[in-house]
């Protein structure tokens, strides 16, 4: 017995340290499961989510032009889209002001208070939470375009998970021809301005510059919102697919606000889906 | 003593610097290379008569309060308990036992420019090089990796040096 304590007396520096050490990596490798890495241990906590928004409300002055630059080149796209909504609803629907008539989507604007986009697994925070309505699995587009997709809530913060990690994955199109494929990020490969688009056969006529779009197919976003354009393509011949670099329309560098895409009926579209 | 007051400053200044200031430093394409971490400074420059326990429990903290901030819980943790460990072989490989003063801070001014370089120079590379790693848990494009590590220890240094010439700097 006493030449164990004199092992642990004389080893107490290694073993503190093996001890903290396993702490340390129980957190790292348990992160994906623990309910304590939901729920306080991310930066959407009120505290670091409450210090990033002061450093967010700080900061945001200077890029006050940019914003409204963003807002105007908005206002005028949805002006636009609006007007020309009349018209047809006017002609052919009137339903637009029936009660029953339910709305597909919903749009909440939100300031996007931290942007990460250096990292390996990049992570947005958004400054509403469950107190705004906002809920877990839903999307989040930009001004520009696709941003990513809500992963975790608290009542005053919302953590997004972007287009830039290498967990993100969706169905999309290709504008030009509806094929469908896959949108993936590699760390090692993409930088925060481009991701790759895989699995469009190898036939399908693609050129640099094209456009590609969401697919709605998760029922996360609507169809049809911009992705980015193609920059280079590359053909995988054993598997007959397309690989294509796609720059993103969105800079993540310089993120500012965005919206939260609620589906109202995206409960039903999850029966199909889940449906074998 | 490493809870003193001038301690506990330099504890969340620095925290405050690494995620307020280099975290949100943009250089476009090129920012993952301009990203080094500079928190394992408070560790490296602790005076050589700082008890182990002291130092691992204050680098337990460093690492965590990053951590929760850059949503990489356990990363920093792990490879800043991983450097402090080995604070001592890195010091005594590149300078004998007696060349130091026990009761002196390890900086710039204190140990000179060449210990310094090579002192911190290690460190933080191993500091980078680790993290990468660990981020990415393969050796895919280990090169890529090492010319990171590389950059951000250079880009870390020269950031270090410029916060002693303004925060220690004494004529």
């Amino acid at each position: 017995m006493r030449n164990i304590i004199l092992l642990i007396q004389k080893y107490r520096n290694f073993l503190f340290f093996l001890f903290l050490e396993s702490i340390a990596l129980f957190f790292l490798f348990s992160a994906t499961n623990s309910y304590h890495h939901y729920n306080y241990l991310t930066s959407s906590n009120s505290i670091t989510a409450g210090l990033y928004n002061l450093q967010y409300s700080m900061t945001s002055y200077f890029s006050l032009r940019d914003i409204n630059n963003q807002l105007m080149v908005e206002n005028a796209n949805l002006k636009n889209q609006l007007l020309n909504k009349e018209i047809v609803i006017g002609r052919k629907y009137v339903r637009h002001q029936d009660t029953i008539y339910k709305k597909n989507y919903l749009f909440k604007e939100v300031r996007v208070v931290n942007s990460q986009y250096k990292f390996f697994k990049n992570n947005l925070i958004i400054n509403a939470g469950s107190n705004s309505g906002i809920e877990k699995k839903t999307g989040l587009i930009g001004t520009k375009g696709l941003l990513g997709i809500v992963m975790n809530v608290s009542s005053n913060y919302s953590s997004v998970r972007p287009v830039i990690n290498p967990d993100f994955g969706l169905k999309i199109l290709h504008k030009k021809t509806n094929s469908w494929g896959d949108l993936s990020w590699i760390p090692e490969e993409n930088n925060f301005n481009n991701v790759f688009v895989k699995n469009i056969p190898i036939y399908t006529n693609i050129n640099e510059g094209d456009h590609f779009i969401t697919s709605g197919a998760e029922g996360l976003f609507p169809r049809g919102i911009l992705i980015g354009r193609a920059l280079s393509i590359k053909e995988n011949i054993e598997k007959q697919t397309l690989i294509i670099k796609v720059k993103l329309e969105e800079d993540f560098s310089s993120l500012k606000v965005g919206f939260v895409v609620k589906n109202e009926i995206k409960e039903e579209l999850d029966k199909h889906l889940n449906l074998k | 003593m490493i809870f003193e007051l001038k301690n506990i400053i330099w504890f969340f200044g620095l925290i405050f610097i690494q995620i307020f200031f280099i975290d949100a430093l943009d250089f476009g394409t090129y920012s993952s290379y301009f990203s080094p971490i500079i928190i394992i400074f408070f560790i490296l420059k602790q005076r050589l008569n700082t008890t182990v326990f002291q130092l691992l429990t204050a680098a337990f903290f460093l690492g965590i309060i990053t951590d929760v901030f850059r949503n990489t819980i356990g990363l920093n943790t792990s490879i800043i308990l991983i450097i402090t460990f080995l604070k001592p072989t890195f010091l005594y490989a590149i300078s004998s036992k007696e060349d130091i003063e026990k009761d002196v801070d390890l900086n710039l001014f204190n140990i000179g420019i060449l210990r310094f370089l090579l002192f911190f120079g290690i460190s933080i590379f191993s500091y980078h090089l680790l993290f990468f790693l660990l981020e990415q848990f393969s050796f895919h494009n280990f090169f890529t990796i090492i010319f990171r590590s590389f950059i951000n220890t250079i880009s870390g240094l020269a950031f270090l040096v410029f916060l002693q010439f303004m925060f220690i700097y004494k004529k």
